[in-house]
């Protein structure tokens, strides 16, 4: 089975991941121009013999390559679980774990060596395949509530998709056993034990730092981005989305999405009240948004936030949906009481579009007149006489 | 300074680094070859890049270039032990850590043996004064004879002489013990005809064969069932099939041994020898092998012969040959061969 890809979406470039393909392309290509006596001054310097490793060979010969096909399998494993660990661990840990299980493997596959197939002591091992194995076992810890697309063969290309939690163990136990023949004599000239080592120390390494709380949330992360959006079978998403908003109530994002689901087929409480929150939250760091927001919430619920909100709101749409504007701060005036500071604002502030947005300068004496009514004590009663008088010149 | 030591002391990472270097250390620990080890292998490189020199196949500088090298290297290793070129030396150093060493002329260049020695014995018989001698059996090779090396399994020989010693060589059986064994093992076989291929009718000469010999340690591991762990019946199957094969090739090391002052070319005594070790102790396989092996030599003479051999070991279906058939007709090609319509 070969895999091609996988159901979480990429949101970064993987620089690491690409860069680290890159060099071992770059090398892989210029050691095939070389002759056999470049190559073999390579293979003694650079790769890594059982029975005669120097630290520094631990980790170059991570970066040679056999063979095209050899160098093809890697980048493709590479590329297919690389730049989710990346993303998901950033790019420093994403190195250091890269490298450290490329030594270690390669550790693990000379001991076994050692012990087991001495014959072989002197026949160099080369190849990322020990790496990519480690960033396949973090990859397990950190994604293991992802699905792998996977092919039967390149030449049977049947597609069709595993969970990530039982492919990857799959092929563990695949290497595992290829590298119980090699002890028995069986060789295929591929390192198992390296798999196996580097698999792992990758998963041993996750837990060692502590990858999973993450993980978790992640996962749950997933199952809302994913599940929330469909119009079927949305209720894990809701689910997800709860818990997640249980530990941190205060997401945007989440908060929307959650609204926008529950308020799918009817308006329901639920939604409202992750409605309100999402435009309160977006008001902090993208007005704009939340201005669209409350269009939007206005459409299900027809219902006013707080004054203070409501009318930070109005203010926010008296240019771009000034009609919506008027409608609300209208309510808003009718439904809340006098005294407050913010209704003084929200009269004056409908005055104002009826006059410049909408020309309905009817209304806005309207509104001003009600306004000397309701706040005869008010600092901008003068501001108010002098629109009344200015509105009165204009008409006659 | 202190603050960073202490942050580097608690850091996890630093943790997964030491756990790496003490896996170094343990690494470093098991893998470390002995000099036996670091020479067998300089040994073995040096041997097969000396055939790469003579064999067309392999381009003449790389193979110039690697030979030197692997020279240099075994000169470096055996400096102050023992002269590699010198194949008393090399064998006094190698016989007693298990391995036999083998060198001779073809022609101007030499062909090699390097073995693992898996067994050794003496062996006495009146035939018809008293004889006796030394023999060394070998397991897996690291280097083969150059004719093996060029023409492969078919070019295998069940035996050949060095000095005062007869080597009998096992890989080949044992390989085709082994391969029979997984076959049968994974087939589980019931009835007679179980143990056998069969196509189109006709059946398997290797696997007829091989079950005509080991009748009687088939039926222990797959009748009697006296052995439950794969490994164990394994090891009894290998040990008795070959010990089954055994007396058909120290009778053919004796023919061998006596023959050894006579001025007669390696591929003749060596069919002579086994021609005489099929006729005293007939056996299906080797017979069956005998007559799927290729000559080394190119010379006319020796073609010719090793073609006459074939001829007469050819058979219509297996179930026509018996064990008397063997010895009659091994028989008759070894007087022939005395007398010396064979001979070269």
């Amino acid at each position: 089975m070969i895999p091609y890809g996988t159901n979480l979406r990429l949101k970064h470039l993987p620089w690491v991941t690409l860069t680290i393909l890159a060099i071992n392309w770059m090398i892989f290509v210029f050691h095939q121009r070389f002759d056999y006596k470049i190559n073999f001054w390579i293979s003694r310097t650079f790769c890594s013999i059982p029975g005669e490793f120097i630290p520094w060979q631990l980790i170059t010969s991570a970066f040679l390559h056999s063979s095209f096909l050899h160098i093809l399998g890697n980048s493709l494993y590479l590329l297919v679980f690389g730049p989710f660990v990346e993303e998901k661990i950033g790019w420093k840990d994403f190195l250091f774990l890269y490298l450290l299980t490329a030594v270690v493997s390669d550790l693990v596959q000379n001991t076994m060596t050692g012990i087991f197939m001495r014959e072989t002591l002197f026949i160099p091992s080369l190849g990322a395949s020990g790496a990519i194995s480690g960033i396949m076992g973090v990859y397990l810890f950190r994604c293991y509530y992802s699905k792998i697309k996977l092919m039967i063969d390149l030449f049977i290309p049947i597609k069709f998709k595993l969970p990530a939690y039982v492919i990857l163990p799959l092929w563990f136990l695949q290497d595992f056993i290829g590298g119980i023949d090699s002890t028995r004599g069986i060789y295929q000239n591929i390192g198992f034990w390296a798999h196996v080592g580097g698999f792992a120390a990758g998963f041993s390494a996750s837990q060692y730092l502590q990858y999973g709380k993450r993980a978790r949330k992640e996962k749950l992360e997933f199952i809302a981005e994913t599940s929330l959006p469909q119009y079927g079978g949305y209720g894990e998403g809701i689910e997800a989305a709860e818990k997640l908003l249980k530990e941190n109530p205060n997401e945007p994002e989440l908060n929307l999405e959650l609204a926008r689901t529950l308020s799918r087929w009817r308006p329901t409480p639920e939604g409202k009240e992750h409605y309100e929150r999402a435009i309160k939250l977006f008001l902090k760091i993208d007005p704009e948004k939340s201005s669209e927001i409350f269009t939007e919430y206005w459409g299900q619920y027809l219902t006013l936030l707080d004054p203070p909100t409501q009318l930070r709101l109005c203010l926010l749409l008296e240019k771009k949906n000034p009609s919506l504007s008027a409608i609300t701060l209208q309510s808003l005036i009718e439904k809340e009481s006098p005294g407050d500071l913010f209704m003084e604002e929200a009269h004056l502030h409908l005055a104002r579009i009826y006059r410049r947005e909408l020309g309905q300068n009817e209304l806005a004496r309207a509104i001003y007149e009600k306004f000397l009514q309701r706040f005869p004590k008010s600092r901008k009663r003068e501001f108010v006489e002098k629109a009344l008088l200015e509105m009165e010149k204009i008409s006659k | 300074m202190n603050k960073f030591l202490k942050q580097l002391t608690v850091s996890k990472y630093t943790h997964l680094c030491l756990g790496a270097l003490m896996l170094y250390g343990v690494a470093y620990l098991v893998t470390s070859p002995t000099i036996e080890e670091r020479i067998l292998h300089s040994l073995r490189n040096y041997c097969i890049t000396h055939y790469w020199l003579r064999d067309v196949r392999f381009p003449r500088e790389r193979a110039e270039f690697l030979h030197e090298r692997y020279r240099e290297r075994l000169e470096a290793l055996t400096q102050g032990l023992f002269d590699y070129k010198d194949r008393d030396q090399v064998q006094a150093f190698l016989l007693p850590r298990g391995f036999l060493y083998e060198v001779w002329q073809e022609g101007r260049e030499p062909s090699y043996l390097l073995s693992e020695i898996v067994g050794r014995g003496r062996y006495e018989t009146e035939f018809p004064e008293r004889i006796s001698f030394d023999y060394l059996i070998l397991g897996r090779k690291w280097v083969k004879p150059f004719g093996e090396f060029q023409r492969g399994t078919q070019a295998k020989r069940f035996l050949s002489e060095g000095g005062e010693k007869i080597y009998i060589h096992r890989d080949r059986l044992d390989s085709l013990l082994r391969w029979y064994f997984e076959s049968l093992w994974e087939t589980e076989p019931k009835k007679p005809e179980s143990y056998y291929m069969e196509w189109k009718g006709q059946k398997d000469p290797l696997t007829f064969f091989l079950y005509q010999d080991l009748k009687g340690i088939c039926e222990d591991i797959f009748v009697k069932r006296l052995f439950s762990q794969k490994r164990s019946a394994r090891d009894y199957f290998m040990e008795e099939g070959f010990n089954l094969f055994l007396p058909t090739l120290l009778s053919a090391g004796l023919v061998m041994r006596r023959d050894k002052g006579l001025p007669l070319h390696p591929e003749h005594k060596y069919l002579k020898a086994i021609l005489s070790g099929l006729s005293l102790k007939p056996t299906f396989t080797l017979f069956f092998l005998l007559s799927e092996q290729r000559p080394l030599s190119y010379k006319p003479s020796i073609q010719k012969m090793w073609e006459e051999v074939k001829t007469r070991l050819t058979f219509s279906s297996p179930e026509t040959l018996h064990l008397e058939r063997i010895s009659q007709i091994s028989g008759e090609l070894l007087r022939k061969m005395e007398s010396g319509k064979f001979a070269p």
